[in-house]
């Protein structure tokens, strides 16, 4: 009896474990159909794997140091140790069959994959059912945080490094303890700010223990009170205003106010987040220690989200898993309270479909900004043939040679082609005043002036400029002054030459100073050499 | 609490939360952003934003079958409710097939909805008129374009120097096609004529109107009364 009635027990637990399988592989399935319907292989739509690639690129010059502006001066901060940029660069060695951005989509996909294994494992080992597992992972898969955030669909440090700390989270709870508290350390060395938060993991989950076995204290117990207190009094300081310690344009245009960041939770989650006020209910109410621990913080990473900083949103790359796995407790516990089995089927498909309309809304809305002819994608064919010219070309004058055109082209060309700019996306004022002086008249003098521009982290002037006049090159031209000076304002999607572009590259020919050495429908490039 | 009513509000308010807290999406096609506005389909030249081309209700018109013309809208319309309803899934619907369109409205009894549906290198706008008590035969359709447009007819004659005033149209017969360049964007856009259609050419201060009258026939008619007019723009590239 008891042996046929494991058999049975097993056997249930195998179908659900499959079923639970081929679900979050239908959901990855359709959520990468959705993602790359309209960016085919091997266009991108990842902008700062360019600025990581500037890094690998200098490195790969001698340039090596700890600290990511001291050897690219794409980046303004410090904000983690270039263990990304040599990790992606050695993954370069290990799969060299891909293009350059081809490697990059496969590392997204991946990226993407890992996401929804991560989440849906955290909601299993939280909670032990496969319902909240698959809820968790569901979510995992259709939310997509389309600003600052964005967790499931791109590969950068504060994306692995949230994946590592929830990672090391699994690992704890499990009871892996050594391995999850490596993780959780050991992420300080991708990003600093999303290895605090694993820090501040692994210190809570070690002295937990250590508190409840000396005084025999419970602290998850308290978590979730102390997380609901670190939320009101997020709420409160984001009354008092803003607090910026960075004086960037980047950093105020990235500083929401508490009605702006609910605003983007329901747009990503749709109402149904409302189910993660049941679920912290569902787990004040009956909850075990491991289930306090992940709505405790989940509710402390929202308060991170909510306060009044700059770039608080980057918090969500890692509050999302939480916060997935405390609304899935909450649609779980409202699910059981149906019990006809057609009737349950038919409320988790529509879950599911409304999490999947969601999911179509957000990345509609984050891809408008990368919108190329049929396609949508940071880099087209045509500026990929005119870097592969460059690089075929020029890319052995590292110290020498400077790539100089809008800040968009220098970013995406900068790292496709391995030739230096000045800054990449984030050139000085002083190059982006010599680059807006050349339009709409250009003459052999501002021409000339660019000889001037100088790369920090190289320190010497270039003997040759190459002058890319590419699509995204003439808007940047024809914006108003106040963007081409704007950080936060870029030609995001690639441009094709129009009439008005050939006409002016006829021009800049015409200067004699300027010799055309490439062109196709997308860019043309000038060589120029030091006179 | 009950449980099965908050799952169910919970549910409902997915669906129906579209409508509240989503900003409606842009569909792309060529160098063109094509959005539907309360009013009118829109596309916005990507390269150089704020040049617009434009099909706006409260500039076309219907023609009834005593030979007069009625302005779609002249007013501020009532939109009609059914809008609430269609946004259901909405994004979906928008993914699946690529379309974009205008509340429904009425005024002065006309019903009317604009859409504009994208493929491949078109875009076809379809105009969707009905009156419940006057007999619609035609249809006044413009196509408001910048300023700054080169404009050819069979691909050999430019039209220039538009008269200021509406009274003073440049019409043109034997049209077949009508092309029209910007010299920021890498496309042109090509726009078919039927031969028997005469085509005015004159300027408002939205830019140039491009406008033809087009007849309907009974059988063009739905089961619902509704006429529909499709205008359909090729885009093609630049040719350098």
């Amino acid at each position: 009896m008891s042996k046929h009635y494991n058999y049975i027990h097993m056997s249930t637990k195998t179908t659900k474990r499959i079923l639970a399988l081929l679900i979050l592989s239908f959901t990855g399935a359709v959520g990468l159909l959705i993602w790359h319907s309209d960016s085919p292989y091997p266009l991108i739509m990842d902008w700062d794997m360019f600025a990581h690639q500037h890094v690998v690129n200098s490195m790969l010059q001698g340039n090596i140091s700890l600290f990511p502006t001291q050897i690219s001066d794409t980046f303004l901060l410090n904000t983690y140790f270039p263990t990304f940029a040599i990790l992606i660069g050695l993954g370069r060695y290990v799969i060299p069959f891909f293009s350059l951005t081809g490697y990059y989509f496969v590392l997204d996909t991946l990226h993407y994959v890992v996401v929804i294994i991560v989440g849906s494992l955290l909601g299993y080992v939280t909670t032990k059912r496969y319902a909240a597992a698959i809820l968790s992972g569901v979510l995992s898969a259709f939310v997509f945080e389309s600003v600052i955030a964005h967790t499931s669909m791109f590969l950068i440090p504060q994306t692995l490094a949230a994946v590592v700390v929830v990672l090391g989270c699994v690992l704890w709870v499990r009871g892996n303890k050594r391995l999850g508290l490596a993780l959780l350390f050991g992420t300080i060395f991708i990003h600093f700010v999303i290895g605090s938060l694993g820090i501040v993991c692994g210190l809570l989950f070690v002295s937990s223990e250590y508190i409840n076995e000396k005084f025999s204290v419970g602290i998850p117990k308290f978590l979730i009170y102390i997380g609901l207190l670190g939320v009101f009094v997020a709420v409160i300081f984001e009354s008092l205003g803003d607090f910026n310690p960075f004086s960037s344009q980047e950093s105020v245009a990235l500083t929401f106010g508490l009605g702006e960041k609910l605003d983007l939770l329901i747009s990503w989650y749709s109402p149904l987040i409302a189910a993660y006020l049941c679920g912290v209910w569902r787990v004040m109410k009956t909850g075990d220690d491991n289930q306090r621990y992940v709505v405790g913080i989940s509710l402390g990473l929202l308060a991170a989200v909510f306060l009044p900083i700059p770039y608080s949103l980057k918090f969500l790359t890692v509050t999302r898993f939480f916060v997935n796995v405390t609304v899935a407790i909450g649609l779980v516990w409202l699910l059981d309270s149906l019990s006809r089995q057609w009737v349950k089927f038919v409320a988790y498909a529509a879950i599911w479909l409304i999490m999947l309309n969601v999911f179509v809304h957000s990345v509609v809305s984050f891809k408008s900004s990368i919108a190329y002819h049929d396609i949508r994608a940071t880099v087209s064919n045509l500026e990929i043939e005119a870097a592969f010219f460059i690089e075929n070309e020029y890319s052995g004058a590292y110290e020498t040679t400077l790539i100089v055109s809008d800040p968009a082209t220098q970013h995406v060309f900068e790292a496709l082609s391995g030739v230096n700019s000045q800054g990449g996306a984030f050139a000085s004022s002083e190059t982006r005043s010599l680059v807006a002086k050349l339009y709409p008249s250009v003459n052999a003098e501002d021409i000339e002036a660019l000889f001037t521009i100088n790369d920090s982290i190289v320190n010497s002037e270039p003997e040759t400029v190459l002058l890319i006049v590419s699509g995204r090159f003439m808007q940047w031209q024809n914006a108003p002054d106040d963007k081409k000076y704007d950080q936060t304002f870029s030609v995001w999607a690639p441009r094709d030459l129009t009439p008005q572009a050939f006409e002016y590259i006829d021009m800049l020919e015409q200067t004699g100073v300027a010799t055309k050495v490439f062109t196709n429908n997308g860019a043309a490039v000038f060589e120029i050499n030091k006179p | 609490m009950n449980r099965k009513l908050i799952l169910l509000v919970i549910i409902l308010m997915g669906y129906f939360g579209v409508f509240f807290f989503y900003d409606q999406l842009s569909l792309y096609v060529g160098s063109y952003r094509v959005s539907s506005a309360s009013s009118n389909i829109a596309l916005d030249n990507v390269y150089q934003p704020g040049q617009f081309i434009t099909a706006s209700m409260y500039d076309d018109a219907v023609v009834y079958v005593d030979g007069t013309e009625q302005t779609i809208l002249t007013t501020v319309p009532t939109i009609n409710s059914w809008d609430v309803s269609s946004d259901i899934l909405g994004d979906l619907w928008y993914f699946l097939f690529t379309s974009v369109r205008t509340p429904s409205h009425v005024s002065k009894k006309i019903h009317s909805y604009y859409t504009a549906h994208v493929t491949s290198g078109e875009i076809t706008i379809s105009r969707n008129v009905k009156n419940d008590s006057k007999q619609i035969v035609g249809l006044r359709r413009t196509l408001i374009v910048p300023f700054s447009s080169k404009i050819l007819i069979n691909n050999y004659i430019e039209v220039r120097d538009f008269p200021l005033v509406e009274s003073k149209r440049f019409i043109a017969d034997g049209v077949n096609e009508i092309t029209i360049s910007m010299s920021s964007s890498p496309y042109i856009i090509k726009l078919p004529v039927k031969k028997d259609q005469s085509v005015a050419f004159f300027s408002s201060d939205a830019g140039i109107v491009i406008a033809s009258t087009i007849y309907f026939e009974q059988k063009d008619r739905s089961i619902f009364g509704w006429f529909a007019d499709e205008q359909t723009l090729q885009l093609h590239p630049y040719e350098y």
